[in-house]
């Protein structure tokens, strides 16, 4: 044995511990028995409530929205077709179809959809394009989140029943998300819940979100809470501040992958003749206090900017310098929350990019 | 792949387990294990799998010449080819760039022309454990420790075995040589029950502590450093003090479990660093293999205490900067490094005075907090950061605002921090736990591995991988 090295000494008290093998057996059958008894209990939940609508099972109604095919499904059926097609995160959400078509009075449809990454975006532009769209404006809102690399190319799509096949980058597996599908934590408390609301609760889940036929999506609890006035609850902001401050921790340069989706979303669009708006979604002056004096947060946005007037130099769209509040009115009380604009404001922003001032430019 | 991820537990794991005591002949073992191993570590990226298999080639290669040279010089030759061939690679993937940066720094305050080219060089996992593993290995046979392995395969499975692959504990082949020889043809059942406790307790200790903790405090205080005040700054460093330790101790356990599961023995890694009453203690408890093999391996040979009072010191000096400059090229962990070899220094020196008072609440305080402050540069971005956050420990940049305040003390992770706190101060650890093996205990065993397993979808690397 090496003199000086310290191996095995330590696991031999361990060893020591004589126990009958039986115990040990016994020991490691009850661990094995547990542990694959609830494994076995969270997969066939998983599988026969699907709370998070990933198998379509559809035994039960899924407690997840998946706004992205339900907005597909709504724009497959939307008349007269739109021309005009909101993309972005949810950042975007309140950006109504109806401003825009009294603004530039082109049939509108709001197709930003939660988390949106550019594969996501242009993964939508394609099926608009394969579905029969007349589009000629695009508006898309770029924030420097959705550049980063948080996770596989095309996730977000790999569950869309409509979107996937559009992906520029071949069809997603379904592998990337079968372990988050079947067997986290998120989807064992939905299981749990969507199994109380159809026991206990009549079976309709409570209801926080709604799309109009145009896209256009009604925030169904935060617009009662904003109705009451006083802007954005203070919990909801310090949420923000700590998600923001999460994303931008180790977010030490904007993802090449998904830049250059962007870049191919944005070269689709040239092609077929599309003009594309763009602007980064403005943040609640809290959100950019809070992050302003970090490392990451600054930095990012300056990168995104600068990312968005090269394409703009490239002729690949028109930036709108709308990210201080200043570009939307000033009202801090316009948000849900630290980064999601009420519909006033997000009106208010629709008007700088299309308003009467820029209508020449955009006709 | 991650040892807290779907597709080991679920795929991975059992079929190496099935293989593993499934197969009769040892060698066959062996050869099954290697490849596994080379299946484990591919999965991040196959490019780097042929240069492990150089890498440990070579070791095999130099300890066999050095066994044969006929004379101390050829030996000497040998093992300097050996060194300059392993820490050659290691130096190109882990420090050209860095070394390529500052000097070009250098030449530009220098006003001279020429600058080295920045290649971003992609550093392969785990190449800092795996050179430490083989080069002991060439090491040790020229110092007559052990002798040249007779089988190929138990060396290829010592150097690649998947528990200890990418982040330790670094073993020597003299810990895994007499295993490999008399390897247990069936499993037997006390190994496997300690494998699941071990394997379980150190998955808790990442999933369940340390990841929840990185993500409530760590993450989000970190990624905001430079406007951090008196709270949030004790905030962020207490929390990746509580981090790192249940991070590397509990990946720690899971190689050691993973052992037993396959009927092998692992040494300690860690042995409650935090009740260390000095900070020589400390390193004797914190990742104790990497302390033994710089002892072993660069302390002594420098001289180590034998030369008198100032060249220990030199060489503690010394060792320290190569230890800290280990774990990763910047200039943040050449003073981290640097700064323990100075504590180290101070022990050295007071240590012969009697009359220090030395009750041990203040000696484990003490050596804690000097922990702590060392863990700033540890986990600083830059220099400039890790000094801006020392200040605000110290009061420079005021207090936060009660907004600020609220915004930072969230009661149920405040909970947990405190909980990991206490139980890193005053707990025994995994190693002087009594294993239980009732009822009850297996079914809370099986009830945290399922806890476990519902939060791999939050991919969280360990964090000494990128070392």
């Amino acid at each position: 044995m090496h003199p000086l090295s310290a191996p095995q000494q330590a696991a031999e008290p361990l060893l020591r511990q004589l126990v009958p093998e039986a115990h040990d057996r016994r020991f490691l059958r009850v661990v094995l028995a547990v542990w694959l008894g609830l494994v076995a209990m969270s997969v066939a939940g998983a599988l026969l409530l699907d709370p998070i609508g990933a198998f379509g099972t559809g035994l039960v109604q899924p407690l997840v929205w998946h706004d992205a095919d339900q907005k597909a499904a709504l724009f497959l059926a939307r008349e007269p077709r739109p021309r005009l097609l909101v993309l972005g995160s949810s950042h975007m959400m309140k950006m109504s179809p109806r401003v825009l078509t009294r603004l530039t009075g082109r049939p509108a449809f709001n197709f930003s959809v939660s988390a949106a990454r550019p594969e996501d975006m242009r993964a939508i532009l394609r099926f608009a394009f394969a579905n029969g769209a007349a589009l000629d404006r695009v508006l898309i809102g770029v924030d420097a989140e959705m550049l980063r690399n948080d996770g596989p190319m095309g996730r977000g799509l790999a569950t869309s029943h409509h979107l996937r096949r559009y992906a520029a980058t071949g069809a997603p597996s379904r592998l990337a998300s079968l372990g988050y599908d079947l067997l986290s934590g998120d989807t064992v408390l939905l299981a749990l819940r969507s199994l109380r609301v159809h026991l206990l609760e009549g079976g309709q889940p409570p209801r926080q979100f709604a799309i109009q036929p145009d896209g256009f999506v009604e925030f169904l609890r935060w617009e009662a809470e904003a109705a009451r006035g006083g802007g954005p609850p203070e919990q909801r902001l310090r949420e923000s501040i700590r998600d923001f401050r999460r994303w931008y921790e180790s977010f030490d340069r904007l993802d090449p992958d998904r830049v250059a989706e962007l870049r191919g979303l944005l070269a689709e669009a040239r092609e077929r003749g599309v003009q594309v708006d763009a602007c980064l979604p403005p943040l609640h002056p809290r959100v950019l206090r809070a992050l302003g004096r970090t490392a990451r947060f600054p930095q990012r946005r300056r990168d995104t900017q600068r990312l968005l007037r090269e394409l703009e130099e490239q002729g690949l769209l028109r930036l709108h310098a709308l990210d201080g509040l200043q570009g939307q009115g000033g009202d801090a009380d316009g948000f849900y929350d630290g980064e999601h604009m009420d519909e006033a404001s997000s009106t208010r922003l629709l008007e700088r990019v299309y308003g009467p001032d820029t209508r020449r430019a955009v006709q | 792949m991650l040892f807290n991820s779907y597709v080991f537990v679920f795929a991975f794991l059992p079929l190496v387990l099935a293989g593993w005591w499934g197969i009769r002949s040892p060698s066959g073992r062996l050869v099954f294990l290697t490849l596994a191993s080379y299946l484990f570590y591919g999965w991040w990226d196959w490019r780097f799998v042929p240069l492990m298999i150089v890498s440990s080639s070579a070791d095999l290669v130099a300890g066999a010449a050095v066994a044969r040279a006929a004379t101390p010089s050829r030996k000497r030759l040998w093992l300097a080819g050996l060194l300059v061939f392993n820490l050659g690679l290691l130096g190109f993937f882990k420090y050209y760039d860095f070394l390529a940066g500052n000097l070009n720094a250098l030449a530009g305050l220098l006003g001279a022309a020429w600058r080295l080219p920045l290649l971003d060089v992609v550093l392969p996992i785990g190449i800092s454990f795996y050179t430490f593993n083989s080069i002991s290995y060439t090491i040790d046979i020229y110092r007559n420790h052990i002798r040249p392995t007779r089988s190929v395969l138990a060396f290829s499975a010592f150097v690649a075995m998947f528990p200890h692959l990418v982040a330790g504990p670094i073993i020597r082949y003299a810990d895994m040589d007499e295993q490999f020889a008399n390897l247990p043809r069936r499993p037997p059942p006390a190994y496997l029950a300690l494998g699941a406790w071990f394997l379980v307790l150190g998955m808790v200790k990442k999933v369940l502590v340390a990841d929840p903790i990185a993500a409530s405090f760590v993450t989000p205080l970190f990624g905001a450093a430079d406007g951090l005040r008196l709270v949030g700054a004790w905030l962020a460093t207490l929390a990746y003090t509580a981090q790192i330790y249940f991070d590397f101790s509990g990946y720690s356990d899971m190689a050691v479990g993973l052992a037993f599961l396959l009927g092998l023995r692992f040494p300690q890694n860690f042995h409650s660093p935090y009740q260390a009453e000095s900070i020589a203690e400390f390193w004797r408890r914190w990742h104790m293999s990497l302390s033994f093999w710089l002892r072993d391996y660069l302390f002594i040979p420098l001289g180590g205490s034998r030369g008198g009072r100032l060249a220990t010191l030199r060489n503690l000096a010394i060792t320290m900067f190569l230890g800290g400059l280990w774990h990763g090229a910047a200039w943040t962990f050449v003073v981290w490094g640097l700064y323990h070899g100075a504590l180290l220094a101070i022990h050295a020196l007071l240590r012969p005075l009697t009359w220090l008072p030395r009750a041990r609440p203040v000696s484990v305080a003490v050596t804690f907090l000097s922990v702590v402050i060392g863990w700033v540069f540890f986990r600083s971005a830059t220099l400039p950061q890790a000094l801006g956050l020392l200040g605000a420990l110290a009061g420079r940049r005021g207090i936060e605002g009660s907004a600020a305040l609220g915004d930072l003390l969230s009661p149920a992770p405040l909970g947990l921090l405190l909980g990991a706190l206490v139980v890193a101060w005053a707990a025994p650890n995994t190693w002087q736990i009594r294993h239980p093996r009732g009822p009850l205990a297996a079914v809370a065993l099986g009830l945290l591995f399922f806890l476990c397993v519902l939060r791999f979808a939050q991919e969280s690397p360990f964090l000494y991988f990128q070392f």
